[in-house]
C-alpha cells in the first residue's frame, strides 16, 4: 500500500502508474483479502483452487446426470430385454447393456440416483443428530457431557461397518434401512468435533454478553455457538458423504445393499463380478463412476478444508 | 496413567457388552426360526434342532445362558456349518487372516511413512505431485474393484501369481496389495502434512544452523515428531484392514475370517454372524486400546484423555 500512497502525492497519475497499483495490490494480496467477510474470503479461497472446483464440476455433472441421465436414454433402467443380453456400448446402448438386457446408461444414472440419495441422507442424519449431541455435550457440560461423552465412547468402539452389516441383516435392505444403519454410529465423529468447538467458543466474550442480556440456553445454542463452529461440520460433511457411498457399495458387494431391479453402483458391480472378463462395461461404468464421485468427493473435502482453515493447508 | 488404562478398559468391556446384547436381541428379532427356511425336516427334527439351540426356553433364559456361554468364550455352535463351533471356525480361519493382516499393517506402514517422507521432501516438485495423485487415488478406489481388477491382470491374464488362496509366500502379494492401498494413501497424506510442517519448525532450524548433516536432522529431528499422527492412525487402519479383508478374502478364496463372515451373512448363520462380530469388535477395540498407550507413552504433552481417532472404517 505504501507505494501507492506515494504515488497520489505527485498529484498527477498516469495510466502507466494505474498498472503499477494493481500490480502491487495482487503482491499485497493478504492485505486486500482482508476486507473481505469472512464468508467472502471462504469462497474466494475454495474458488481459486483448482483442485476443489474441479471436484466440485464433476459432483454438479454426476448429480445432473443422476436426475437426468434415466430420462435420456430410450430405455429405463428396469425392463429386461432378454434379445439383447450383454450387449457392448453402441449408439443403441450407449453403456451396453446387463446380463439380463437392461440398459447400462440407464442404470448407470440410477444407481448414481441411489448411492447419491444414501450418501446425502446419511450425510445429514449424521449432521442432525451429531450437532444435536455434540451441542448438548459441548453447552451443558458437567453430568450431562459425561455421561453422553461415555455413551458416545461406547458406541464408537462397535466397528461402523460391523453395525451396518448387522443391522441390515435384521431390518431387510432398502435404501432407508441402510441410511438408519449407517446413522447409529455415524453421528458420533461429528458430535466429538461440535462438543469440541462449543467447549472452545461458549468462553468467548459475546456469548457471556448474550448471556447477560437473558438470552436462554438453546438460543445461545442456535444463534451463537453452531453458526460459528460451522466450518469443521460443513467440512465433515462433505468428507462422510463418501464414506457413506462406499459403505452402501460394500453392502450391496455383499449382498446387502438394495435389491433388484433397484440398481445402484454397488450392486452393479456386484453382478458384474462373475461375467466381466467377458462384458468389462459391466464393471466400468459404474465402478468408474463410483471411483470418479469418490475422488471427486474427496478433492472437493479437503478444498473446503483448506478454504476453512487455512492454516491447516499445506 | 493407571486411571486412563482402567477407563478404557471399563469403556471396552461396556463396548462390547453392549454389542453382546444387541445381537443377540437383533437377531432375536428376526421372524421366525432360522430353521424355517430348511425345507423337507421332519417335525420331530425341528422341535429337536430347536430344543439343541435352546430356543424352547424364555427369552431371557437364552439372553442369560448366551452371556453366560460368552464369559466362558463359547460362541454356540454354527446353524449352516454342520458339527462345527463358532469358536472353532473362529480359531481356524483367524489365523489366515491374522497373518494377512498383519502382512498388510506392516506394508501400509513403511509404504505410506515413504511415499508420504518423499513427498514432503520433494514439495511442490513433480514426485509430492505423483504421490498426492496416487493418494487421492487410492482413497476413492473401493478395494473390491482393485482386487477384481488386479487379480485379472496379474494372476488370471499373465499368470504372475496364483489366482486363489494363501499357500506360500508369492501368494499374499496380491490381497496385500489390495489390502494395504487405502492405508497406504491415508500414512502418506498424514505423514506428507505433518513432515511438512514439522520441517518448517525452529528447532530444525537451529539444527541447520549447527551444521547438523540433513540425514541426522531428518532421522533424529524430524521423524520423531513427524510420525506421532501415524501412530494414531493404527487403530483405524486396523479397522479399514479387517473390513477391507472381508471382501479381499472372498475375492481371493482365502479361508479366513473375512471370508467366512460373508458366507454367514448371505446364508444367515445367526450364531457364525453374532460370534463373528464380536471377535471382530474385540480386535478392534483392542487395537484402538493399544494404540492409545502407545500414544500416550510416546507424546507426555497428551493428556490421557479420549482421542478423536481418525473416523469411519472406510476412511
Amino acid at each position: 500500500m505504501q507505494p501507492a500512497e506515494m504515488n497520489t502525492q505527485d498529484g498527477h497519475i498516469d495510466s502507466a502508474q494505474f498498472a503499477r497499483i494493481e500490480k502491487q495490490a495482487k503482491v499485497t494480496e493478504v492485505g486486500v483479502t482482508r476486507s473481505r467477510s469472512a464468508g467472502q474470503e471462504i469462497w474466494y479461497r475454495l474458488r481459486t483452487n483448482h483442485w476443489a472446483m474441479f471436484g466440485l464440476y464433476v459432483l454438479a455433472v454426476v448429480i445432473i446426470m443422476a436426475i437426468i441421465g434415466p430420462l435420456i436414454s430410450q430405455y429405463d433402467y428396469y425392463t429386461t430385454n432378454l434379445d439383447a443380453t450383454n450387449q457392448a456400448p453402441s449408439s443403441e446402448y450407449w453403456f451396453g447393456t446387463d446380463n439380463l438386457g437392461r440398459d447400462m446408461f440407464s442404470r448407470t444414472w440410477k444407481g448414481a440416483q441411489i448411492s447419491l440419495t444414501v450418501g446425502l441422507a446419511a450425510a445429514l442424519a449424521d449432521l442432525l443428530i451429531g450437532v444435536l449431541m455434540g451441542g448438548i455435550m459441548g453447552y451443558f457440560g458437567g453430568k450431562v457431557d459425561e455421561f453422553l461423552n461415555r455413551f458416545s465412547e461406547v458406541l464408537y468402539a462397535i466397528p461402523y461397518l460391523l453395525v451396518v452389516i448387522l443391522v441390515s441383516v435384521v431390518l431387510g435392505s432398502n435404501m432407508w434401512t441402510i441410511v438408519l444403519a449407517m446413522s447409529i454410529t455415524g453421528w458420533i465423529n461429528m458430535s466429538w468435533i461440535v462438543r469440541g468447538q462449543i467447549m472452545q467458543l461458549k468462553n468467548q466474550e459475546y456469548v457471556l454478553a448474550s448471556r447477560s442480556m437473558g438470552a436462554g440456553g438453546f438460543h445461545i445454542l442456535l444463534r451463537h455457538l453452531v453458526p460459528n463452529s460451522l466450518g469443521p461440520i460443513i467440512v465433515t460433511v462433505a468428507l462422510s458423504v463418501p464414506s457413506a457411498i462406499f459403505a452402501e457399495a460394500f453392502l450391496s458387494f455383499l449382498g446387502l445393499g438394495v435389491q433388484s431391479p433397484a440398481a445402484s453402483w454397488g450392486v452393479m458391480i456386484n453382478d458384474a463380478l462373475s461375467s466381466w472378463k467377458m462384458y468389462p462395461w459391466q464393471l466400468l461404468f459404474p465402478a468408474g463412476m463410483l471411483t470418479i464421485t469418490m475422488l471427486a468427493f474427496n478433492i472437493f473435502g479437503d478444498g473446503l478444508r483448506d478454504a476453512f482453515d487455512p492454516k491447516m493447508k499445506v | 496413567m493407571i486411571r486412563f488404562l482402567l477407563r478404557k478398559t471399563v469403556n471396552i468391556v461396556l463396548s462390547l457388552f453392549v454389542l453382546a446384547t444387541a445381537t443377540f436381541f437383533l437377531m432375536k428379532a428376526i421372524p421366525g426360526d432360522p430353521f424355517m427356511q430348511e425345507k423337507n425336516v421332519p417335525d420331530v427334527v425341528r422341535q429337536n434342532l430347536i430344543k439343541f439351540y435352546g430356543f424352547d426356553k424364555p427369552m431371557w433364559e437364552q439372553y442369560l445362558v448366551y452371556l453366560n456361554n460368552l464369559i466362558h468364550l463359547d460362541l454356540g455352535m454354527s446353524m449352516r456349518q454342520q458339527y462345527q463351533s463358532v469358536s472353532d471356525i473362529i480359531a481356524r480361519s483367524f489365523t489366515y487372516s491374522l497373518q494377512l493382516g498383519l502382512v498388510a499393517i506392516v506394508v501400509s506402514i513403511i509404504v505410506g511413512i515413504a511415499v508420504g517422507l518423499i513427498a514432503a521432501l520433494y514439495h511442490r516438485k513433480l514426485i509430492d505431485k505423483l504421490a498426492m495423485l496416487f493418494a487421492t487415488l487410492g482413497i476413492a478406489v473401493p478395494n473390491f474393484v482393485l482386487g477384481t481388477i488386479i487379480q485379472y491382470y496379474f494372476a488370471n491374464k499373465f499368470r504372475f501369481f496364483d489366482v486363489a488362496g494363501l499357500n506360500d509366500p508369492s501368494d499374499f502379494v496380491l490381497p496385500t496389495i489390495a489390502l494395504s492401498v487405502l492405508p497406504i494413501a491415508f500414512i502418506a497424506r498424514l505423514t506428507r502434512s505433518t513432515m511438512l510442517e514439522v520441517l518448517s519448525a525452529d528447532y530444525i532450524r537451529t539444527a541447520k544452523a549447527k551444521g547438523i548433516g540433513s540425514l541426522t536432522i531428518l532421522i533424529r529431528h524430524a521423524l520423531r515428531n513427524g510420525l506421532l499422527p501415524v501412530v494414531s492412525y493404527v487403530g483405524p487402519m486396523t479397522a479399514n484392514i479387517i473390513t477391507g479383508s472381508v471382501v479381499v478374502e472372498s475375492i481371493f478364496g482365502i479361508a479366513g475370517l473375512g471370508k467366512f463372515f460373508t458366507m454367514s451373512v448371505s446364508n444367515r448363520d445367526y450364531t457364525l454372524i453374532m460370534g463373528i462380530t464380536l471377535f471382530y469388535a474385540a480386535i478392534l477395540m483392542f487395537a484402538r486400546f493399544l494404540t492409545d498407550i502407545a500414544y500416550a507413552l510416546i507424546d507426555p504433552r497428551i493428556k490421557m484423555m479420549k482421542k478423536g481417532g481418525g473416523g469411519h472404517a472406510a476412511g
